[in-house]
């Protein structure tokens, strides 16, 4: 039973390993923001990033 | 002291109502090749093979057992009938203490005889052994199976009742040697003059209830007895090969994807940051990511030195507009305290964003610094394996087995801690 059990989950192991290697899964994901207007590379400055009012930066 | 029991050739066993010769109480005699009866009331023993039920020994008794499976019950054990004739409770005396056991004796006038020991809610089977074992290093080997030594013990009848196919009383002392080889276990039973085999398979408590069609639940099991087969089962060695076999496809899976992985440079570009701009944010220029949807590596470096930069990205898809936000610093410290030398961070940072599609992107970047000037460097990666996927995959593969072997460790620590040969936790 226990030898079975082991079998389905390193079989759903391997077969989620394939998968997430090949889309190329990652533990680090970006903030995804839909609708960015096309004016943003004539007007960088007008985008508001997620991560431009949290940092205090240094040591 | 159990002699070697023959196997039964009488016809089906027919009951013989009969009264103690000792004290007048009923007896049942069930089985025409016992030897003596016990009566129940006085403890006397009686001839069973004389028609007027002579006396063969009279015993004082203190104590009182009433047996679990009653005499006369019938059940089927492993699909055979057997009648319960006798019962006796044994006792060993280790380390200042008694150690007390139940033993049924069972009958099928075809099978023979056999015992269903039980101590402290486990349950044995157990039969005679037709066949000597044959010594082997510090046990012996029966049916190719090795058999562990696990103790040695005085044993005695400490109360009896029923019949028997010898002439047995309470106070018979015996020598026991017990051998394992979970779930059997072989027992050497030796008295001035005779020695005996038997050998026993470990039983559910509920089995034998089922068997007999007792009443309410068997005893809760207490402790583990020394045929007790271990609750993680015997697939340990079958599932470390199982984890050899997975760990190699799934190097086979890594390598696969190595082999078609694009593992490209898309861009590279130089910047200066002054803070004497009024706007600091910068656009790259157009890249494209190719291939299938999949990772992309952002690295940055910048030659700070006891400074920071830090850059919130955008990752802006030209054709849908979706943009992958994320903010990552370069910052390297150093430095002397207390005479010695010390350092932190570093002027590279690399990060791995997951399952990008493809298309033609652009990078937006907002610098932030504590420093008047300095010169970042943007590098864009795409399609490159993570390893770090591989090793999660062998920790997770290799956790059940490592589990499964600490359990059984820990069972079979528990298990010879009762024997003569006690197992560290360090073996």
């Amino acid at each position: 039973m226990r030898l079975k059990t082991y079998r389905i989950y390193g079989i759903a192991i391997l077969l989620s390993f394939l998968y997430l290697q090949y889309v190329g899964w990652a533990l680090t994901d970006a903030d995804e923001v839909p609708n960015v207007p096309r004016s943003v590379r004539d007007n960088p400055g007008s985008y508001r990033s997620h991560y431009h009012q949290h940092y205090s930066g240094g040591k | 002291m159990k002699p070697e029991a023959k196997k039964g050739h009488a016809p089906a066993a027919l009951v013989r109502a009969v009264k103690c010769t000792k004290c007048g109480a009923p007896i049942e005699l069930r089985n025409v090749q016992s030897l003596s009866v016990v009566c129940g009331s006085c403890g006397s023993v009686l001839d069973a093979r004389d028609p007027s039920l002579a006396v063969l020994a009279t015993v004082h008794r203190q104590n009182k057992r009433v047996p679990m499976i009653p005499l006369g019950s019938k059940g089927r054990l492993k699909g055979e009938l057997f009648q319960c004739i006798g019962f006796m409770t044994r006792k060993t005396y280790i380390e200042g203490s008694d150690y007390f056991w139940n033993e049924y004796l069972l009958f099928n006038p075809y099978k023979g005889y056999r015992w269903l020991v039980e101590y402290q809610g486990h349950w044995t089977s157990v039969k005679p052994a037709h066949l000597t074992p044959e010594a082997s290093g510090s046990g012996y080997l029966f049916f190719g199976e090795f058999y562990k030594h696990f103790q040695t013990c005085q044993a005695q009848v400490w109360y009896v009742i029923g019949e028997f196919y010898w002439q047995v009383e309470a106070g018979d002392k015996a020598t026991l040697e017990d051998y394992v080889c979970p779930p059997n276990i072989l027992s050497l039973e030796k008295a001035p003059g005779e020695t005996s085999w038997s050998v026993g398979t470990y039983v559910e408590g509920r089995e034998v209830w089922e068997a007999f069609a007792l009443a309410g639940d068997p005893p809760a099991p207490s402790g583990i007895a020394p045929a007790q087969p271990s609750p993680t089962g015997s697939d340990g060695a079958k599932v470390w090969a199982h984890m050899a076999a997975f760990l190699l496809i799934a190097l086979l899976i890594h390598g696969l994807i190595d082999s078609i992985s694009l593992k490209k440079r898309v861009y590279m570009n130089s910047f200066q940051y002054s803070s004497a701009e009024t706007e600091k944010s910068k656009v790259t220029d157009f890249f494209e990511l190719p291939g299938r949807t999949s990772n992309v590596i952002v690295r940055t470096s910048a030659a700070v030195d006891n400074h920071w930069l830090f850059n919130a990205y955008a990752l802006i898809n030209e054709q849908t507009g979706t943009a992958y936000d994320f903010g990552r610093e370069v910052g390297y410290y150093h430095g002397v305290d207390d005479g010695e030398a010390w350092s932190e961070g570093a002027q590279v940072d690399e990060v791995v964003l997951s399952s990008v599609p493809a298309g033609k992107y652009y990078l937006r970047i907002e610098p932030q610094t504590d420093l008047p000037q300095v010169t970042y460097t943007v590098e864009v990666r795409r399609d490159e394996p993570q390893f770090f996927v591989f090793g999660i995959v062998v920790a997770l593969l290799l956790l059940p087995p490592i589990v499964l072997q600490f359990r059984q460790h820990s069972f079979e620590v528990r298990r010879w801690a009762e024997s003569d040969h006690p197992m560290t936790e360090e073996e």
